[in-house]
C-alpha cells in the first residue's frame, strides 16, 4: 500500500496518541469482520473459506492419510502457497516455518488409529489475495478447517500388532476430528500503544510487530516479532510484549469460541 | 524463445499476398507434403530424417534397469527432446520451457508415447525386478519448420530400425549376448503414428473470422520456417494405418471451422498412408542391407 | 474401472446421466471484487475454479510490454488438494509440463477472441485456482476465463465455451468425468459462442477417424448449451446489479 508521507504522519500520530485513535475506529483488541465458510470441498476431509473484510482470502484443504506411525512420526503437515508469490520466498517459507511449528501444540494422539497405524493430515493453505502480513487469517482458516474435519470411523481393531491387519473403516460414518488447533494473532507496535489485527494502513506505518500464538486457553510459544513494512521499523519498548500477550490471552477465548461456533 | 526471429514487414506481405493468390514461396501447392528423406546411420535405430530443409536426428539406446514400482509388467520408455541454438537462433540450449519446446515435446510424447506404439510390456525381462529401458534422444539439426512432423517420423522409423541384444532368463540371471554372437532382436512396433501440421492463415479481418459466415480461411499443409512464423493457427493431426486418430493438437489460434479441420484430418489420412509405407519401405531396404549374409546361411532352397 | 459400469445397457452413465446430458454447472462472478478487476467462481459438475483477472494494468517488466496490443498471461495453480488423493509431488507443480501446455493452449485460445489490440502497452494477467477437480478441466478453465473476461470489461468477440466429449465405443458422452476421463478416449472442444468454429482442439486418445466428426458434432452442441447457461448467469448477475445501482 503506498501512503503519501502527510497520510502516514497522520496515521502515526493518531495511532500514537493515548488512547489510540484507528482509522476505521476499532478498539485496541478489536477484529474487523470475517466470513468463514466450511466444508466446501467435497474431496477433502476438512475444509473453509475465509475472507477478511478488506477482500484478503485465505482456503485451507484438510486431506487425511493412513501411515505407519513408527516409521513417519510426523502427522501433521502444512503447505503454504500465497498467490503471486514463489515458493521459496521470504514470506511463504516464514509462514510454512511458523505453521509447522505452531501446528506441534496439537496432540497427536488424537491422530492415531491402532498400535501401529495412524492418521496423518495434511493442511494446504491457499491465500488468493492478501492485504497484510496474512498469518492470522491463516490461523483462523486453519482452525475452522480442522473443526470442520470429519474422519473415517475405525471398524478393525485397535490392537493390530499381535493380529498385523490394515485398519479397517466403516463404510460411511464419519468421527469428527476434536483437536484444540492454535491460533495465531498479529498485532502491531505504534509508539507505546499495541493494537490487535492490524489493516494494511495500520501496518505501513507500524514501529514493529508481535506474532503470538495461542492454544488451549493459554499462550505458548512461538512468539516473535515481526517487521510489518520496511521503513518505520524499529526498536520498542519490552513491556508492551507483556502487554500484547495480556491481550492476546484476554480476549482469545472469545474468539476461539466465536470459531467454533459457526 | 531466445531471440525471436522476426519476418520484416515487406517479406511478410509479400508471402501473405502471394497466398491469397494461391502461391506459396516454394512453389509446392497447400496440400502437398515436402519430400522425406530417411538415411541411417553405422548404427542400428540410429536415424537422420529431413523433411525439405528440416533436419531431425533420433538415436534409440536401451539398457536394462528396475521397472516402476506401481507397474512391474512394463518396461520403460522415454523421449527427450533437444533443441539447441544449431537448429536456429530461436532456441535455447538447455531451456526446454519455451511455449513451443513444450508443444513439441508434449505432442512427440502424446503421439508415441502414450498412444502405445511401442510395445512396453515386451520390455519386461523379470516382472518387478528388471525390465529394458529405451530412450529416444532426438536432436533438433536444422530448422526449416515442420519440427513435430519430422521427429514423429524420425523416432518411429528409429524404432522400427533398432534392435535389442538378445537375452536369456535363468531365473533371476540374465545372460545379454553381444550383437556379433547372437541376432539382436526387434522392439515391438503395435502401430506407426504419423503427425501432419497443417496451419492458417486468416486473409480477411479478426470479426470477419470470429462473425462471418464464408470460412476464407488459407489452410496449408506441412508450413516452412517462414509460413510458420506468420500463421495464426496450427493444427497437428496424429494418425496411422488403421484409420485411428491418435491425437489431435489445436492449442489455441485462429478459431476455424468444424468441418475444415475435419477436412484436414481426412487429407492428413492419405499422407500418413503415404509415409507409413516409405518409412516400412526404408526400414525394409536398410535391413536388408545389413544383413548380407543371410543368402548364405538361409536353410531355404529355391524350390 | 471393471466394478463401474461406464455406460449402462439403458443407456445411464455412472454418475446417473444420460449420454447427451452436461454436469451441474453452477457460476457466479465478480466474486473477488477486492482481489481482481474481474473474477469468476465455477462449478462444472465436481471441478471447482477460481478465475481472476487482473488487468489492463501497466506491466511490471518491460519484457512484457508490447507496443501494439496488450500482452496476455494465464497462469493456473492447481492446488495440491485438487484430486481425490492429495497429489505426491513435493516440488513446484506450476512447471510441470502438462500445466505449462495447458497455460499455453489457453493463452493462445484466448489472444485471438480478446480485442487485445485496444490496450496497447498493457498486461492482462488471469489467474486460475483449481480447488477441485473432476474432468474436463482444459473445458472448464476455458469456461471461467470466458466469465472472468467478462466480469472484468474486457473487449471480446464472443463467448467461448469448453467442453469434453469421451467415446465410449460407438457412443459420445458429453462433458465427462474423472472416472469416464480416465476409462475411454477424450476430446476436448474450445468452441466460439453460437459458431462451429473452434478456437481449441484437443484429442489425447486413439478415436477411429470416422467418429470423429460425430463427437465433434455432440461437443458442440453441448458447448453451445454451455454458452447460453453462462449466458443465463451472467444476464441474471447484470439485473441484480442494475437492480442494486438504482436503489442507492
Amino acid at each position: 500500500m503506498t501512503l503519501s508521507v502527510a497520510e502516514k504522519s497522520y496515521l502515526y500520530d493518531s495511532l500514537a496518541s493515548t488512547p489510540s485513535v484507528r482509522p476505521d475506529g476499532r478498539h485496541q483488541h478489536q477484529f474487523r469482520p470475517i466470513e468463514i465458510y466450511t466444508d466446501f470441498l467435497p474431496s477433502s476431509n476438512g475444509s473453509s473459506r475465509i475472507i477478511a473484510s478488506d477482500g484478503s482470502e485465505c482456503i485451507v484443504s484438510v486431506k487425511a492419510k493412513v501411515v505407519d506411525h513408527s516409521l513417519d512420526s510426523d502427522l501433521l503437515q502444512v503447505e503454504i502457497d500465497i498467490a503471486g508469490e514463489r515458493d521459496d520466498s521470504l514470506i511463504t517459507e516464514s509462514c510454512t516455518s511458523l505453521f509447522n511449528k505452531v501446528l506441534r501444540s496439537i496432540d497427536t494422539k488424537k491422530l492415531q488409529l491402532t498400535k501401529k497405524y495412524s492418521f496423518k493430515l495434511f493442511i494446504d493453505v491457499l491465500v488468493l489475495s492478501s492485504n497484510s502480513y496474512p498469518v492470522s487469517l491463516i490461523s483462523f482458516g486453519i482452525y475452522s478447517a480442522l473443526n470442520s474435519t470429519a474422519l473415517p470411523k475405525l471398524v478393525s481393531n485397535f490392537d493390530d500388532l499381535e493380529v498385523e491387519e490394515l485398519p479397517m473403516f466403516h463404510d460411511y460414518d464419519l468421527v469428527p476430528l476434536e483437536v484444540n488447533a492454535p491460533l495465531v494473532f498479529v498485532l502491531a507496535v505504534v509508539k507505546n500503544n499495541i493494537f490487535i489485527d492490524p489493516a494494511a494502513n495500520e501496518s505501513e506505518v507500524a514501529n514493529n510487530g508481535l506474532i503470538v500464538s495461542w492454544s488451549d486457553g493459554k499462550v505458548i510459544a512461538p512468539i516473535r516479532t515481526i517487521a510489518l513494512n520496511e521503513t518505520n521499523t524499529k526498536g520498542f519498548n519490552p513491556q508492551l510484549i507483556q502487554q500484547g500477550i495480556k491481550l492476546v490471552d484476554q480476549y482469545a477465548e472469545e474468539i476461539a469460541k466465536a470459531l467454533t461456533n459457526l | 524463445m531466445a531471440k525471436d526471429i522476426e519476418v520484416s514487414t515487406a517479406e511478410s506481405q509479400f508471402i501473405l499476398e502471394a497466398l491469397k493468390q494461391n502461391y506459396r514461396l516454394d512453389g509446392r501447392s497447400f496440400e502437398q507434403f515436402r519430400d522425406v528423406k530417411i538415411t541411417f546411420g553405422e548404427e542400428l535405430g540410429d536415424v537422420l530424417v529431413e523433411l525439405g530443409r528440416t533436419k531431425v536426428h533420433c538415436k534409440i539406446s536401451s539398457s536394462i534397469t528396475e521397472p516402476y514400482e506401481d507397474r512391474p509388467f512394463e518396461g520403460l520408455f522415454f523421449i527427450s527432446t533437444e533443441s539447441t541454438p544449431m537448429a536456429g537462433p530461436q532456441f535455447e540450449s538447455g531451456n526446454n520451457t519455451g511455449e513451443d519446446e513444450v508443444l513439441i515435446s508434449r505432442i512427440i510424447e502424446k503421439a508415441v508415447r502414450r498412444s502405445g506404439a511401442l510395445d512396453i510390456e515386451g520390455l519386461c525381462i523379470v516382472a518387478g525386478s528388471k525390465c529394458w529401458a529405451v530412450r529416444a534422444s532426438v536432436h533438433f539439426l536444422d530448422c526449416d519448420g515442420g519440427f513435430v512432423d519430422a521427429s514423429c517420423i524420425a523416432v518411429m522409423t528409429a524404432l522400427l530400425h533398432y534392435r535389442k541384444p538378445d537375452i536369456t532368463v535363468h531365473g533371476e540371471k540374465i545372460i545379454v549376448h553381444p550383437v556379433d554372437e547372437r541376432e539382436p532382436v526387434a522392439l515391438g512396433i503395435l502401430h506407426i503414428p504419423v503427425c501432419v501440421t497443417s496451419s492458417f492463415f486468416n486473409p480477411v479481418d479478426a470479426e470477419q473470422n470470429i462473425k462471418g459466415e464464408e470460412n476464407s480461411e488459407i489452410v496449408l499443409v506441412d508450413a516452412t520456417l517462414k509460413e510458420e512464423l506468420l500463421r495464426e493457427g496450427v493444427l497437428t493431426v496424429t494418425l496411422n494405418k488403421n484409420r485411428e486418430v491418435v491425437q489431435v493438437s489445436k492449442a489455441g489460434g485462429l478459431p476455424m471451422d468444424a468441418m475444415t479441420l475435419m477436412e484436414c484430418c481426412h487429407r492428413a489420412y492419405d499422407i500418413t498412408e503415404r509415409i507409413t509405407d516409405q518409412i516400412l519401405a526404408a526400414v525394409k531396404e536398410d535391413i536388408a542391407k545389413r544383413d548380407k549374409y543371410s543368402a548364405i546361411l538361409s536353410s531355404e532352397n529355391a524350390r | 474401472m471393471s466394478q463401474f459400469e461406464v455406460y449402462s445397457p439403458e443407456g445411464l452413465r455412472m454418475d446417473g446421466r444420460r449420454w447427451n446430458e452436461l454436469r451441474r454447472f453452477e457460476t457466479s462472478i465478480n466474486t473477488h471484487s477486492h482481489a481482481a478487476d474481474g473474477s469468476s467462481y465455477l462449478e462444472q459438475g465436481n471441478n471447482k475454479i477460481i478465475t481472476l483477472v487482473k488487468g489492463p494494468t501497466e506491466p511490471a517488466l518491460r519484457s512484457q510490454l508490447d507496443q501494439t496490443k496488450a500482452t496476455l498471461s494465464i497462469s493456473v495453480n492447481v492446488t495440491k488438494f485438487s484430486k481425490f488423493e492429495r497429489s505426491k509431488s513435493t516440488g513446484n507443480t506450476k512447471n510441470e509440463r502438462r500445466i505449462l501446455e495447458m497455460q499455453t493452449a489457453l493463452v493462445r485460445t484466448f489472444e485471438k477472441n480478446l480485442m487485445l489490440n485496444l490496450y496497447p502497452r498493457t498486461i492482462i494477467d488471469i489467474e486460475i485456482h483449481v480447488l477441485q477437480q473432476d474432468g474436463g478441466i482444459l473445458g472448464s478453465l476455458i469456461n471461467g476465463i470466458t466469465l472472468a473476461c467478462i466480469d472484468a470489461g474486457i473487449a471480446m468477440y464472443d463467448y467461448i465455451s469448453g467442453v469434453s466429449i469421451g467415446l465410449y465405443d460407438t457412443t459420445p458422452l458429453l462433458d465427462v468425468n474423472s472416472l469416464e476421463e480416465a476409462a475411454m478416449s477424450c476430446v476436448t472442444l474450445g468452441v466460439v459462442g453460437k459458431s462451429e468454429k473452434l478456437s481449441l482442439l484437443q484429442v489425447e486418445d486413439k478415436i477411429p477417424l470416422d467418429r470423429l466428426e460425430n463427437v465433434l458434432a455432440i461437443g458442440i452442441a453441448g458447448a453451445h448449451r454451455i454458452r447460453d447457461l453462462m449466458d443465463t448467469a451472467l444476464r441474471a448477475h447484470a439485473e441484480k446489479r442494475v437492480l442494486n445501482a438504482s436503489k442507492r
